[in-house]
């Protein structure tokens, strides 16, 4: 499972930073996520703009991961559905799989844990992925799985 | 008879392991360990002795890897002999195991330094959990420690003893720190992080004497400074553990040789990891790459070809992403400027951020990044794909290069099937 981009669709809007934001907030809530809470939640998605070519930096969950393949922790990993995730307990924040990714797709959280962050199909915010639900232009799109 | 023997217990191991269950569910494995420690990440020891992760977490795979992966784990248990004629490996104590199919996983072994006054108490390596364990049982707080080697290894050493309290001193024969991975201008960066945090840091010279009557208590350098210690930790560099292969008809150079499946030059016989010595796409040599993600994939491969499913590596080149005191550092490739080689350099002294890297032949060959490595892994990639890196040079100079800067043709290269292969 992935989320395939359609560059030539992306426009460069941001809506999906937003949303992505809003996946991994507490209340799920665009102005809650954004006004209302404690910790404000971080985008796992990095929207890149070099006009006139713009598209989020994005976790492709490769089938042979680099990042699992080459995390020395054991910490990222495939679960049962192959998508790629990080057990954050288990991180060290070395950042080898920052050095892996072919993608630019993992960066450092600016909180304070400073633990690598990068797309997680929104698998713990319920549905589809909020980046695919909310591009108005239709420029990502999940593939794969059921 | 097991069906699959392998000799080691680390990274190359469990990626031979989970290589061989993508093919074989059934076959018997067995696995010889020399450490009695189920499979714990290495690089991990210094934040192990820092007190940053715990006896469990070290673990890299968990406690139920070997049953759910159905292995057979002999712990404490050395393989002194291989014969790959019998097809028989003999571990200390006479046991004889038979195998159809040997994967030799037997990494490294920290080099012994021939130091006068060697041999006393107070005296370690840096190489394996039980070093940890005993350097945890004599450091206290406010004790002098002596590290003999400004490497990889040497330094993570350093940083844990530190943030244990301990007043330390590394010394490097070498004129800067990371002479293996880094530059002079981005060491001299690092250095002037290290000592900052209260590390001492001697470089340019070396450790000639241990003194103490049965304990360690100082050392002599080269230049005839006289520094007291109570812990001296080695770490000047390591060898392949192939000797146990002497009389086994297995060709070793420095490490042991392999193809690209990751066979030795005997029939049935693999190795993976820090023992072997494969291609080096970069340097276009055969060479030992003593690095933890390379190790695992060199025995995923080995794996899966013992299993009987082919699959090649297109070789390893050395790659490093470590931090000091919070400096986060990635480097990947060749380090020395040569005839014909460029190099770029962005160097911003109030973000304390350094940038380098190398083209030649019009493809990208090496990189620094120190202080921001935001993004490393897209050039990693580039320097492993071998992709044309002319025209990016000016965004390269900018210091950031990430998948919108690509042109289309090499975009679509990594977005396509051949991407990560």
């Amino acid at each position: 499972m992935k989320i395939e981009l359609k560059k030539e669709y992306c426009v460069g809007c941001g809506l999906c930073e937003i949303y992505c934001l809003v996946a991994h907030s507490s209340s799920r809530e665009v102005i809650k996520a954004f006004k209302g809470e404690k910790e404000k939640a971080e985008s796992r998605l990095f929207l890149e703009i070099d006009k006139p070519v713009s598209f989020p930096l994005q976790c492709q969950h490769c089938d042979d991961a680099p990042c699992v393949r080459g995390c020395i922790t054991g910490a990222m990993y495939k679960n049962q559905e192959e998508i790629t995730l990080l057990d954050e307990d288990k991180c060290v924040s070395c950042y080898t799989c920052i050095l892996e990714c072919p993608y630019g797709a993992i960066q450092i959280s600016k909180k304070e844990s400073l633990l690598p962050i990068k797309c997680d199909l929104c698998i713990g915010s319920g549905g589809e992925p909020y980046c695919v639900n909310n591009c108005p232009n239709g420029a990502l799109i999940l593939k794969g799985g059921s | 008879m097991n069906d699959y023997l392998i000799i080691g217990n680390s990274a190359a191991a469990t990626g031979a392991i989970e290589g061989i269950r993508t093919v074989d569910k059934k076959g018997d494995i067995t696995v010889l360990s020399e450490e009695a420690h189920l499979c714990y990440s290495r690089p991990l020891i210094s934040y192990f002795l820092a007190g940053k992760v715990d006896g469990e977490k070290i673990i890299y795979r968990g406690r139920d890897f070997y049953s759910k992966n159905k292995v057979n784990l002999h712990l404490g248990s050395r393989a002194i002999e291989v014969d790959p004629d019998k097809k028989v490996v003999t571990s200390e104590g006479g046991r004889e195991y038979p195998y159809q199919k040997l994967l030799i996983a037997t990494g490294s072994s920290p080099l012994a330094l021939l130091l006068k006054g060697s041999g006393k108490k107070g005296q370690h390596f840096f190489y394996n959990l039980n070093d940890v364990y005993h350097l945890k049982e004599i450091i206290k707080e406010g004790d002098s420690a002596v590290v003999v080697g400004g490497g990889l290894i040497g330094l993570k050493a350093a940083e844990a003893l530190s943030l244990k309290g301990l007043k330390v001193t590394v010394v490097e024969k070498t004129p800067y720190l990371l002479s293996s991975i880094l530059n002079q201008a981005s060491a001299t960066i690092l250095e002037e992080r290290i000592r900052k945090s209260g590390i001492r840091v001697i470089v340019n010279n070396t450790v000639e004497e241990i003194t103490g009557t049965d304990k360690v208590e100082g050392v002599i350098l080269g230049s005839g400074e006289r520094i007291s210690c109570t812990t001296l930790v080695l770490a000047a560099g390591v060898k392949p553990n192939t000797s146990f292969l002497e009389n086994s008809g297995i060709p070793v150079n420095r490490g042991i040789l392999v193809n690209e499946k990751m066979e030795t030059q005997r029939e049935g016989v693999y190795a993976a990891g820090d023992v072997v010595e494969g291609w080096d796409p970069l340097s276009e040599n055969k060479r030992v790459v003593p690095i933890w993600p390379a190790a695992y994939c060199q025995g995923l491969i080995a794996g899966k070809n013992m299993a009987g499913h082919p699959m090649e590596s297109s070789g390893e080149f050395p790659r490093n992403s470590i931090s000091f005191f919070g400096l986060n550092i990635i480097t990947a490739g060749l380090l020395e400027v040569n005839s014909g080689e460029e190099e770029i350099i962005n160097y911003n002294e109030d973000k304390n951020t350094y940038y380098r890297v190398l083209i030649k032949d019009n493809r990208l060959v090496g990189m620094i990044k120190m202080g921001d490595i935001k993004e490393a892994g897209v050039l990693t990639w580039m320097i492993k794909k071998k992709m044309p890196a002319g025209d990016l040079k000016e965004k390269l100079k900018s210091g950031s290069l990430n998948p919108v800067h690509l042109p289309e043709s090499i975009r679509s290269i990594l977005y396509g099937e051949e991407g990560v292969k």
